[in-house]
């Protein structure tokens, strides 16, 4: 014992600044391993092809800009794949449905939510929790097995391939997130806010319009943004249900960086990039309210 | 040269950032001692005593425990027992485990550990709950498990933080003979951070007062009661607290008392003392509320003041006196009960005055 | 809670009983309409050879009207035979396998690195907050783009990967996703940059909740280093990195996107998970019947689990 004592009372001075200075390059090392490959796909997408193939890839080189002009669709000889069998399509237009399609899921799926929400967590009634057990066990389904028998219902109801259809779907799939995180948050809001509302002559609807929204705004911002990320990024549905109309990214960049011989990772690297800037920037601006939302909506679930 | 003392504490000073805690401390604490350190909030108290268990660094000086150099040694191996204020329990682990939790991390034998278990739990007679977690615990049985915690390795200093803060009034009496019995049982050199001072009185060996980060006074509660080493520590020790005029010799016998014009006659003894520092002016003096009698006729030896409340508290009274814009405490027999408006003279025990410079030093005893 | 019982009626406002019919009533819509509905409809095509190609049906006869020139038909029942065939397929045991491969080494590759990773973080230091922020990037990409940029680097030819491994530490240079044997682990690798951070974020979270307080307590109670992490540290944050393992398992089991946009189950189907199998039958070969049948036995396995795992969650959560 009295060894140690010796041994630990001489490294407890140096030690501490050698600490320092291995946490430092190890979090710099970490930093990059996940920064790089977002970097690298900026890299590819000013690279001309023969540079993307080099077997050596390279940091410093004459940059072209002909992916996105690709992606634009004005490319001089750029090369480009066939998109869905049968649909004209271009990168913008995806690009377009996509804005419109994350927008009105979003709006959607916080407007049902909240109001779902709002009631399961004020209300008793039968069956309460045997309802939020089915809400959120449709988090836990594989979309594929949902997927199979509401591709033929949306075919036979002529919802296949349309707004509507997407629209409905994927809020569907939001709501089970968006009741859960909301839930949380207006359980947090004791109910005496209401009262004292309705006290001063406020109708239950009222309430909850100007005293109780208000105090959930975090949940709320949380809440828009998943909905908005699963949306903006999803695959599945997108190419089963959007067959010619509605095309929306992602498929778009999966369908159409197949060339003749293979991927272009060019158009790849600059359609992925230019549908990057808009999650990060938006993440960016609420920033604050993303942890907070993330674990807290999760832990109080 | 040997030095007995088990604690010592030679020039210490920490900074936190432009704020100084602790300023040039310097202490001697004796093996077996039960030292408490006093003062308001902010002080420098927690963080001296922080320093002595090596959770905090000091800038400057240095901490000796049992003549050992302690300023590069870390924490867990002085040979210390800390109680946090607020206990610091484990909250996933039972009673049981929170003791045993330096012994487990010292690699004991699991049969020792039991035997020393149940020893410091039936000292603090809380072996009967030994399964139970803190969340479970009344605040009376949390603070038993917190003390057995730090004293199942037999330290050589025992530390404690305000313990008793978080106790419930009617407990904390009980609560500080305990720790004073225990004390005395195992022998340990305890130090105490409180900013109770009626506390600190019951149970200190000796009592360092200490104010903005500076040690003001390091003696027995008695010293420091009677003798008080500046206003700062008579002031803060005795409840109700001492009572401060301002004052001035005039003359041979007399001073001048800053209760619009008042004069008080005082005896040779003080006069000469005071004319001997050469400072006759500018001064205050302080005298203890029991230390003052009433008188209904005049009295030279005293001045006149007007009572204001008389509050009976059963084994004693407090007369609010007052003149002008000032005030006077005076504690009293309970049978004397003067009326509200009624002017009386204040008659203080000569013996007892104390005369601060305008805020420093004690002359008279 | 939340409801009175006065059935107050205002001029103007709707009741209470009123509001929370009106709340409800949509998500409950939503649900019928698009789970309840569907899974029936596939209970029953599961009981059948119906194949999607040979024409529609209607459920509900006369319902909706039907198109002119569209093939309408009847299927035929089958009783068991589809469920049999798949619980005997080996093919497809041999997908769950994979999936079951793929799970387990991603959710403990994740769950380590968010741990040691939380560890890092957990002290102050500049930048931090954007630094974190920043490792957050990976989660938002789309899954299908992160799978296909990740085939790139992995490319042995002319994939930064493997230019790195083989300049820097000597390695030879493997062909990720040429092989059998190793195209899983090039999607592991991918889902791990990409999901890592989640559990960095629940074990930082975890982690950043324990009190000061108490590492003082164990420093002053003779704790350090390896002790203090296992009797302290781990025990405490434990509770979330649970919730969040149990979060990416049952997200792991669903994988498609990735997996797809990288090796489309390949080479072979040596990479292909069951998501993507069941993708196959149903939409590329148009087994709609089998699917079904297929589809359901997972369900009824993920439920199955998920139930496992909601007791466990209560049970976190009750401490």
């Amino acid at each position: 014992m009295k060894l140690d004592r010796t041994i630990r009372r001489k490294r407890k001075k140096g030690i501490k600044v050698l600490g320092t200075v291995i946490i430092f390059i190890v979090i710099t090392i970490v930093f990059v391993a996940y920064v790089f490959p977002i970097f690298w796909m900026g890299v590819t997408s000013l690279k001309t092809k023969v540079q993307i193939f080099d077997p050596v890839p390279k940091i410093f080189f004459k940059p072209t800009m002909n992916n996105y002009k690709t992606f634009i669709g004005t490319a001089e000889g750029g090369e480009v794949g066939a998109g869905r069998a049968g649909a004209a399509t271009s990168f913008i237009a995806a690009m377009g449905r996509s804005i419109l399609m994350t927008t009105s899921v979003t709006l959607l799926s916080l407007l049902l939510g909240t109001m779902a929400a709002y009631v399961l967590s004020r209300y008793r009634m039968p069956g309460k929790d045997d309802l939020m057990f089915v809400i959120l066990s449709t988090r836990m389904l594989p979309p594929i097995v949902v997927l199979v028998p509401i591709s033929l219902l949306f075919t036979n109801i002529g919802l296949k391939d349309t707004y509507i259809g997407f629209l409905l779907l994927y809020t569907m799939f939001n709501m089970a997130f968006s009741v859960w995180i909301m839930k949380s948050f207006f359980d947090d809001v004791p109910f005496s806010f209401e009262e004292a509302a309705m006290c001063d002559g406020y109708t239950r609807l009222r309430a909850f319009l100007k005293v109780v929204l208000p105090m959930v705004k975090p949940g709320l911002a949380a809440t828009a943004i998943f909905c908005g990320i699963l949306v903006w990024n999803e695959f599945l549905f997108a190419i089963v249900i959007g067959t010619r109309k509605w095309v929306f990214m992602p498929p778009t960049i999966f369908t159409m960086s197949y060339g003749a011989e293979g991927i272009i990772w060019g158009v790849l690297a600059a359609s992925s990039l230019i549908y990057i800037v808009p999650v990060l920037v938006f993440v960016y601006l609420v920033r604050k309210n993303l942890l907070r939302g993330i674990t807290f909506g999760v832990i109080r679930g | 040269m040997y030095i007995m003392s088990m604690i010592r504490l030679v020039n210490l000073t920490k900074k936190f950032g432009k704020t100084v805690a602790v300023k040039n401390a310097d202490l001697e604490i004796e093996k077996g001692e039960f030292v408490v350190f006093l003062g308001p909030s902010g002080c420098g108290k927690t963080t001296t005593l922080r320093c002595i268990a090596g959770l905090e660094n000091p800038e400057e000086g240095e901490i000796y425990i049992d003549n050992e150099l302690v300023n590069d040694l870390p924490t867990l191996d002085r040979d210390v027992g800390f109680v946090f204020q607020h206990y610091a329990l484990f909250p996933h682990m039972s009673a049981y485990q929170n003791i045993s939790f330096p012994l487990r991390a010292m690699k004991h034998k699991k049969s020792d550990i039991k035997k020393e278990v149940m020893k410091v739990a039936e000292l603090l007679r809380i072996d009967k709950i030994l399964q139970v977690k803190p969340s479970h615990l009344s605040g009376g049985d949390l603070q038993s498990v917190a003390l057995a915690r730090a004293l199942v390795i037999k330290p050589k200093v025992f530390l404690l933080d305000e313990p008793l803060s978080t106790l419930d009034a009617e407990f904390r009496e009980e609560a500080r003979t305990m720790i004073k019995r225990i004390h005395m049982e195992i022998g340990s050199t305890t130090i105490y951070v409180t900013h109770d001072q009626m506390e600190a009185m019951a149970i200190a060996d000796r009592i360092v007062t200490m104010d903005l980060g500076e040690i003001q006074q390091a003696e027995t509660p008695e010293n420091i009661y009677h003798n008080p080493i500046n206003m700062f520590v008579a002031n803060f020790i005795g409840s109700p607290g001492m009572n401060f005029v301002d004052c001035a010799l005039e003359g041979k016998d007399t001073m001048k008392l800053g209760l619009d014009g008042k004069t008080l006659k005082v005896n040779e003894a003080i006069a000469k003392k005071i004319h001997s520092t050469g400072k006759e002016s500018n001064l205050v003096m302080g005298v203890r509320p029991e230390d003052l009698d009433l008188n209904m006729k005049k009295n030279e030896y005293g001045f006149p003041m007007e009572v204001m409340i008389v509050e009976e508290l059963g084994p004693e009274n407090i007369i609010n006196l007052r003149s002008g814009d000032h005030t006077l405490k005076v504690l009293t027999d309970p049978h004397i009960v003067p009326k509200s408006g009624e002017t009386v003279w204040v008659v203080p025990d000569q013996e007892r005055i104390r005369i601060f410079d305008k805020e420093t030093q004690v002359e008279i005893l | 809670m939340g409801e009175t019982t006065k059935r107050k009626k205002t001029r103007r406002g709707i009741t209470d009983k009123q509001l929370k019919y009106l709340f409800l009533m949509p998500c409950i819509v939503l649900l019928v309409f698009l789970i309840l509905y569907p899974l029936i409809w596939s209970a029953y095509l599961s009981f059948t050879d119906y194949r999607a190609v040979q024409g529609r049906f209607r459920l509900f006869p006369g319902l909706v009207k039907e198109k002119p020139g569209v093939k309408q038909i009847k299927p035929n029942a089958v009783g068991f035979k589809n469920y049999k065939d798949v619980l005997r397929d080996e093919y497809i045991w041999k997908h769950y396998r994979t999936t079951g491969k793929f799970v387990i080494f991603s959710v403990l590759v994740q769950s380590i690195i968010g741990l040691g990773l939380a560890l890092l973080f957990n002290r102050e230091f500049k930048g931090k907050g954007i630094i974190t922020t920043l490792i957050l990037a990976p989660m938002m990409l789309s899954p299908v783009v992160v799978g296909m940029f990740w085939r790139y680097m992995l490319e042995p030819n002319w994939g930064v990967i493997d230019y790195a491994l083989n300049t820097f530490f000597g390695l030879p240079r493997i062909e990720w996703l040429a092989h059998e044997k190793t195209a899983l682990f090039g999607i592991i690798i991918a889902d791990t940059w990409m999901w890592s951070p989640f559990m960095f974020l629940f074990c930082l979270a975890g982690v950043s909740a324990i009190p000061k307080y108490l590492y003082e307590a164990a420093e002053v109670n003779k704790a350090s280093g390896w002790f203090m992490f296992s009797h302290i540290t781990f025990p405490l944050m434990w509770p979330l990195m649970m919730i969040a393992m149990i979060f990416r398992t049952m997200d792991a089991f669903k994988l498609f996107d990735i997996g797809w946009g990288m090796t489309q189950g390949g080479p072979g189907f040596s990479s292909q998970t069951v998501s993507m199998l069941l993708y196959r039958d149903a939409f590329l070969s148009s087994k709609t019947g089998v699917s079904c049948a297929f589809a359901y036995i997972l369900l009824i396995l993920i439920v199955a689990l998920s139930n496992i795992y909601i007791k466990y969650l209560l049970k976190a959560r009750a401490r």
